[in-house]
């Protein structure tokens, strides 16, 4: 079945104007736009040592790979750990545990699109991922990161908390901007 | 009568519109595809545009180069039917979304469309689409969901190869030295993403200069692919040799030499395979 000529012309219209327009939304947004994913630096989290996260206070950066933000809890003795981790990353996982089981009696509790994330498998991180980009723009710190939160098993922790903590501090690791554009 | 060139191109356009061919839609598709797979996420500036950071690669360029050769082919014929024309337009509008995600659509849309048609040209501009939509996102999804076992493949491959030089250690994705070095094989160290690119700049290639895929055209693929993960996992294996190593290979020269040397030996086992097929 051939196509008529109109139709010829509208397809053809159709498909330059939309290559047009992509031209003009990708200039406009050229000023803005790096190619690099934010790099989520704990370093450069504006913070001084007392200042409240949540219901928790900031207590400095723990310097291991990966670096951890350590918080002061109340009724706990020992400090919390809120680690971001590359949620693409097979790798990093693993070596965030390696590092911070070294500390007996503490579990680990994930946290993604602001929801706590029990058996949070390397598939569901994928498909959380991919569910999250078609909203959010792909180089935010708010889907590449999940931050896992390590706990003293003793503490009573509420749910909203290890939320908090999350917001909190992706807020702020999203106002130092992605990394190629400072 | 005496046109002003505002007056000339009005009275010109309508006739111009009459002459469009499939082979005008298809180069405005391409335009279209362009926009979106080469200008994705570029710094400001141009100098960004050469940048190894921009959407612009030697795959991609390739890939490009083969669709417009092959559209060109269609001269005026008209292949293609109404339900093509409004697929294509409607999977079009996506090109002006500037989104990588969103770009990649009409690609498999329209690959899809055209890969089992039974003419040749339409055939090859589907296997050309659905090679550069795998490159540019459906392998990247594929590859996340696989890393955990790709990449244990890849740190056993980089192990097996080391340990034939000096005594390594494997622990899962990270291999030591006995001098107290270490890396860890992340996603980025794949060679899957090489193989990707490989796969597209043969098939490209192969467009190039003919319509038809053939059988000594795979062994060719399987050598590419072969010299991809044997040169990658070399240079896996000197980066787990020391800290130095490390930076060379991975941040120094070290990178653009591996890089310039495995897109030189697969063009080189493509230009060589082909001109030692017996009868092609």
């Amino acid at each position: 079945l051939n196509a008529s000529p109109n139709l010829r012309v509208a397809a053809f219209c159709v498909i330059a104007t939309a290559a047009l327009v992509g031209v003009a939304t990708r200039l406009s947004k050229m000023t803005t736009v790096t190619a690099e994913p934010a790099a989520f630096e704990l370093k450069s989290l504006d913070l001084r040592v007392g200042e409240p996260i949540g219901n928790a206070a900031f207590d400095g950066v723990r310097n291991t790979e990966p670096p951890g933000v350590r918080l002061r809890v109340p009724g706990c003795i020992d400090s919390v750990f809120v680690v971001p981790i590359e949620i693409l990353s097979p790798t990093a996982p693993q070596i965030a545990d390696n590092t911070y089981s070294q500390m007996p009696y503490y579990r680990s509790t994930d946290v993604y699109g602001g929801r706590i994330r029990k058996d949070f498998s390397h598939l569901s991180k994928v498909a959380s991922y991919l569910a999250a980009r078609v909203f959010v723009d792909a180089r935010n710190v708010d889907i590449n990161y999940f931050l896992r939160v390590y706990a003293p098993s003793g503490c009573d922790i509420e749910p909203a908390a290890y939320l908090a903590w999350a917001a909190a501090i992706l807020k702020l690791a999203s106002a130092i901007g992605p990394a190629g554009s400072r | 009568m005496i046109f002003s060139p505002g007056e000339a191109m009005i009275t010109m356009l309508p006739a111009a519109l009459a002459r469009v061919r499939d082979r005008h839609i298809l180069l405005a598709f391409i335009g279209g595809l362009a926009v979106a797979v080469c200008w994705r996420g570029l710094s400001p500036g141009l100098e960004a545009l050469l940048e190894e950071r921009s959407g612009i690669g030697v795959g991609e360029l390739l890939a490009i180069a083969a669709l417009i050769s092959v559209v060109l082919r269609f001269r005026n014929d008209e292949l293609l039917s109404p339900a093509d024309l409004l697929a294509i337009a409607a999977a079009s509008l996506a090109f002006a979304i500037p989104s990588k995600v969103a770009a990649s659509a009409p690609l498999a849309i329209v690959g899809c469309l055209f890969v089992l048609r039974r003419d040749a040209r339409l055939a090859s501009i589907g296997q050309l689409l659905l090679a550069l939509a795998f490159y540019e996102w459906v392998g990247q999804i594929l590859f996340h969901i696989l890393s955990p076992l790709v990449l244990k493949a890849e740190a056993f491959a980089v192990y097996a190869l080391l340990s034939q030089f000096g005594r390594f250690t494997l622990n899962g994705l990270v291999i030591a030295a006995t001098n107290g070095h270490a890396i860890s094989i992340g996603s980025a160290c794949s060679a899957f993403h090489n193989l990707s690119l490989a796969t597209l700049i043969w098939l490209s290639l192969i467009k190039l200069e003919t319509l038809k895929l053939k059988r000594f055209h795979f062994w060719i693929l399987a050598a590419m692919a072969a010299a991809t993960v044997a040169l990658n996992t070399v240079r896996m294996a000197l980066m787990a040799q020391s800290r130095p190593m490390y930076e060379f290979w991975h941040n120094g020269s070290g990178a653009t030499i591996v890089a310039v040397t495995m897109l030189t030996v697969v063009i080189g086992i493509f230009l060589s395979g082909r001109s030692l097929a017996p009868a092609r």
